[in-house]
């Protein structure tokens, strides 16, 4: 039967102010420390707080049966502990119950792992410095902000520590024959096990909570289970269900289903000899298969298309970029801490998503956009880069 | 300028007191989305002490207030008027019948003819049209149509001894209250559609500019540049038409530090064609070649924002720019307190009001030959739209060369002596009397 390895990312970024053209040069107040306090409570009150219980409710049921991993970004733990600090408390309980593996990522949710190696080094070492002095964790697997992965990034890796990392599967494995069900090999390093998310599943189960209009909604968990019973059948040893922990929606009835959900999930698959594992325990038992997870050219876990374009794939986006990370040896020269901080900030993905066209494109709306357009998210930032960049190079 | 004007006046021995202007309007501050409301404010200030005037507007706002003239709004004045086409829209010698409304080059001709019938049907209101707070905005051409309507109905009685109309938006109601009362008409032209859309062009809103042109007494255009358009493009005869150049408010400049190392190059305006954005952007490519520490400050949005932003990230320049989106004045009056130079290569500018405004802030002007504003600046470096490497000189030789840039701000000061709001109510004064001081 096989395992089942489920797996939460919660990240916020810290959202820009509206930065006029005229502050450039009068203040450094880049944040909208109010309106991110805002958002963080509202999601702590309304999302992360009632799934944190439910999760706990399952660990102490289940017990060894039961475990979870979760990655936090820095920049959310710094939010969480300002704004909704019982949310760090039910992580800690989580973590007494020994229900958590606590998985690595960059501190700063970034895209540095493309652009800079020894920045993106750092923040991964700070965010492991992080949870080890928060939890007492010590992380040996990865995941890389959007899940960004290519085989170039195995030998850093395994350097800092790591024996496994959770990557996306892209379609071309499919319809060359592979199963995502499996424990792969990178081409580069034996030490390093990449453990591939199952798109389907983890399609099924996000839409359950944002979806309405789909075919199964509501999920039941009996038809949850009656895939992984099939995908048995085809010989899968570990079923990998990625999540954003945010999607868990706050929309009217979710609340009411969510747990039962989650605990009819529970209950059915452990009574079909499904056990809820992590990469940590998974590597003691499963044998990687002989193939190997090869991926040349950079991949994330984009629905659909697994490219990179939502981040870096106009010109505005790879300008700001450019720019943010032409500064890297000036900032770190400067050595003061509060402009490296905000150097840091602006590096969250999220600002690049902001940039996007593809929306305005196909006459949607960017939902997770704190901006009316792609120009005025663009803009906005590169008036507060300006800002920086004045204070850096500043004698 | 006060001395300058009475000398003007003097001159003609003749005060005109107690002769009535309906000055028809469309834009007044404070609603206002261009030049044309603060153009209109200053002359009219400058004219109210020699005539008395009545200020027509679609849309009367509180805040409309000047002492001696009477400001009247077509949505309180107005009851409902139905859209007509009487046979007096049709200019001689010219056809097809001018279907102004309709001339709308986004309609399809089937459409047209289906959306004309039920739009004459429909009685509406000045205050229901513009109901939506936007002088400009959706169904300009109804909007217009009805104000025609609505004017021609409230002074039909002819109490005012001249009309003097602002801009095409206001023509087809001078028109119809000329025809209703035999008054004379005196059209001032603050911009043509020739201007805005090319001079090729030949759709609604130039149809109704060449109407109006050719259907009045006599023409006041902005320039001479001005004129020289509407000479060329309307074919209207050249002596009916004067030029008088606009004035200006004296306003309180100061200059204050910047803050970012380079040299700061400010544009203000509208990105628009017009405004030659790409030629901007060209420009500016020119001069980071050469000297890098410049700034390009471009201040205000429209339809070519997009594209030039998206171009400045593509050249990976975007360092050497700032885009500041929508400014308010006092946004305007802080950018050129910083400002090393000012830069309008307009590919069509009748007036040119921002460059003047440059000019009261001591900043030297780069200015387009083909610009009404670039006769009054005669110390301004100009050069023609397209020549972007005069452009790229000019600005070079203000940033490098601190003695060129001093000499400049100086004599540019010496222009402004010759530009104010009497003056132009002097000229306007001298059309008026070609028509008042027979009677």
């Amino acid at each position: 039967m096989p395992a089942i390895c489920l797996y939460f990312q919660i990240h916020q970024p810290y959202r820009l102010s509206v930065y006029d053209f005229t502050r450039i040069g009068e203040d450094a107040e880049y944040f909208a420390d109010d309106f991110n306090r805002t958002i963080m409570r509202q999601m702590a009150s309304e999302v992360y707080n009632p799934a944190n219980r439910i999760l706990l409710d399952m660990m102490k049921k289940y017990g060894e049966e039961f475990r979870v991993c979760f990655s936090i970004s820095g920049l959310a733990w710094e939010q969480m502990r300002v704004a909704a600090p019982e949310l760090i408390d039910s992580f800690r309980e989580m973590n007494d119950l020994g229900g958590v593996e606590w998985v690595g990522e960059t501190y700063n949710h970034s895209l540095a792992s493309l652009y800079a190696r020894s920045e993106f080094e750092r923040q991964v070492m700070a965010h492991k410095q992080l949870m080890e002095q928060e939890l007492g964790a010590v992380c040996t697997t990865f995941r890389n902000t959007e899940m960004l992965y290519a085989n170039d990034l195995v030998s850093d890796l395994v350097r800092m520590g790591f024996r496994s990392v959770l990557v996306p599967f892209p379609e071309s494995f499919t319809s060359s024959g592979k199963s995502p069900d499996h424990i792969y090999r990178s081409p580069v390093s034996n030490r390093l096990s990449c453990i591939t998310q199952n798109n389907r599943l983890s399609a099924e189960l996000g839409r359950f909570f944002y979806e309405p209009a789909h075919s199964h909604y509501p999920l039941k968990a009996v038809k949850f289970v009656q895939w992984l019973d099939e995908l048995d059948a085809n010989g899968a040893e570990v079923v990998s269900v990625y999540l954003d922990y945010g999607v868990v929606s706050s929309r009217a009835g979710h609340r009411e289903q969510l747990p039962s959900f989650l605990k009819n999930l529970v209950r059915v698959a452990t009574a079909h000899g499904h056990l809820f594992r992590t990469p940590a325990q998974l590597l003691g038992g499963a044998t990687p298969v002989g193939d190997k997870y090869d991926v040349p050219a950079p991949i994330t876990w984009a629905y659909g298309d697994h490219s990179l374009d939502a981040f870096t794939g106009n010109d505005l986006q790879q300008e700001a970029i450019n720019r943010l990370y032409e500064l890297e040896d000036a900032v770190l020269a400067k050595g003061d801490a509060s402009l490296l901080r905000a150097w840091s900030r602006l590096q969250s993905s999220d600002h690049f998503y902001y940039m996007t066209q593809r929306f305005e494109e196909r006459g949607e709306v960017n939902r997770y956009s704190p901006y009316e357009s792609a120009l005025e998210a663009y803009n906005n930032f590169l008036n507060v880069l300006t800002d920086l960049e004045l204070r850096v190079r500043r004698g | 300028m006060k001395q300058e004007a009475a000398i003007i006046h003097a001159r003609t021995r003749e005060p005109l007191s107690g002769r009535r202007i309906l000055m028809i309007g469309w834009e007044f501050p404070p609603l206002q989305a261009g030049g044309l409301g603060v153009a209109c404010e200053g002359l009219v200030r400058a004219l109210r002490l020699f005539v008395d005037i009545t200020f027509v507007v679609p849309v009367f706002d509180d805040r409309m207030a000047i002492e001696g003239v009477r400001v009247v709004g077509m949505d309180q004045e107005a009851g409902e008027c139905a859209i007509s086409l009487p046979e007096w829209e049709r200019l001689e010698g010219d056809q097809p019948q001018l279907d102004y409304y309709m001339l709308d080059a986004r309609l399809s001709d089937e459409l047209r003819a289906g959306f004309l019938q039920q739009e004459r049907l429909q009685r509406r209101t000045m205050r229901e049209l513009l109901a939506d707070g936007q002088v400009y905005g959706p169904h300009l051409m109804r909007k217009v149509a009805t104000y025609a309507e609505a004017v021609a109905e409230v002074f039909g009685q002819g109490d005012f001894d001249l009309i003097h109309a602002h801009d095409w938006l206001t023509y087809p109601a001078a028109v119809r209250l000329k025809k209703k009362t035999g008054k004379p008409l005196l059209l001032h032209v603050h911009a043509l559609e020739t201007d805005r859309a090319g001079p090729g062009v030949r759709n609604a809103i130039y149809q109704v500019e060449r109407f109006g042109l050719h259907m009045c007494d006599r023409v006041i255009a902005v320039s001479e540049y001005t004129r020289g358009l509407i000479v060329e493009h309307y074919q209207v005869p050249s002596n009916k038409i004067e030029a008088v150049h606009n004035g200006i408010d004296p306003q309180r400049v100061f200059r204050a530090e910047h803050h970012v190392p380079e040299k700061i190059v400010a544009f203000v305006g509208r990105l628009t064609h017009q405004k030659g954005p790409f030629f901007l952007l060209e420009t500016a490519m020119k001069v980071i070649a050469r000297f890098p520490e410049v700034r390009f400050v471009v201040a205000g949005t429209g339809d070519k924002m997009k594209e030039m932003i998206n171009w400045t990230a593509y050249k990976g320049l975007s360092r050497h720019f700032l885009f500041t989106g929508h400014v308010t004045r006092q946004k305007v009056a802080q950018l050129l307190s910083v400002a090393d130079v000012y830069f309008m290569p307009s590919v069509s500018e009748p007036f040119g009001l921002s460059a003047v405004e440059a000019a009261q802030f001591g900043i030297p002007c780069v200015i387009s030959q083909q610009s009404g504003v670039s006769e009054l600046l005669v110390h301004a470096l100009k050069a023609d739209y397209w020549d972007t490497d005069a452009f790229a000189d000019h600005i070079l030789r203000l940033l490098t060369d601190p003695e060129e840039h001093r000499q400049r701000i100086e004599w540019q000061r010496l222009d402004l002596e010759h530009i104010s709001w009497d003056l132009a109510a002097a000229g306007v004064m001298n059309q008026y009397r070609k028509f008042l001081h027979k009677n």
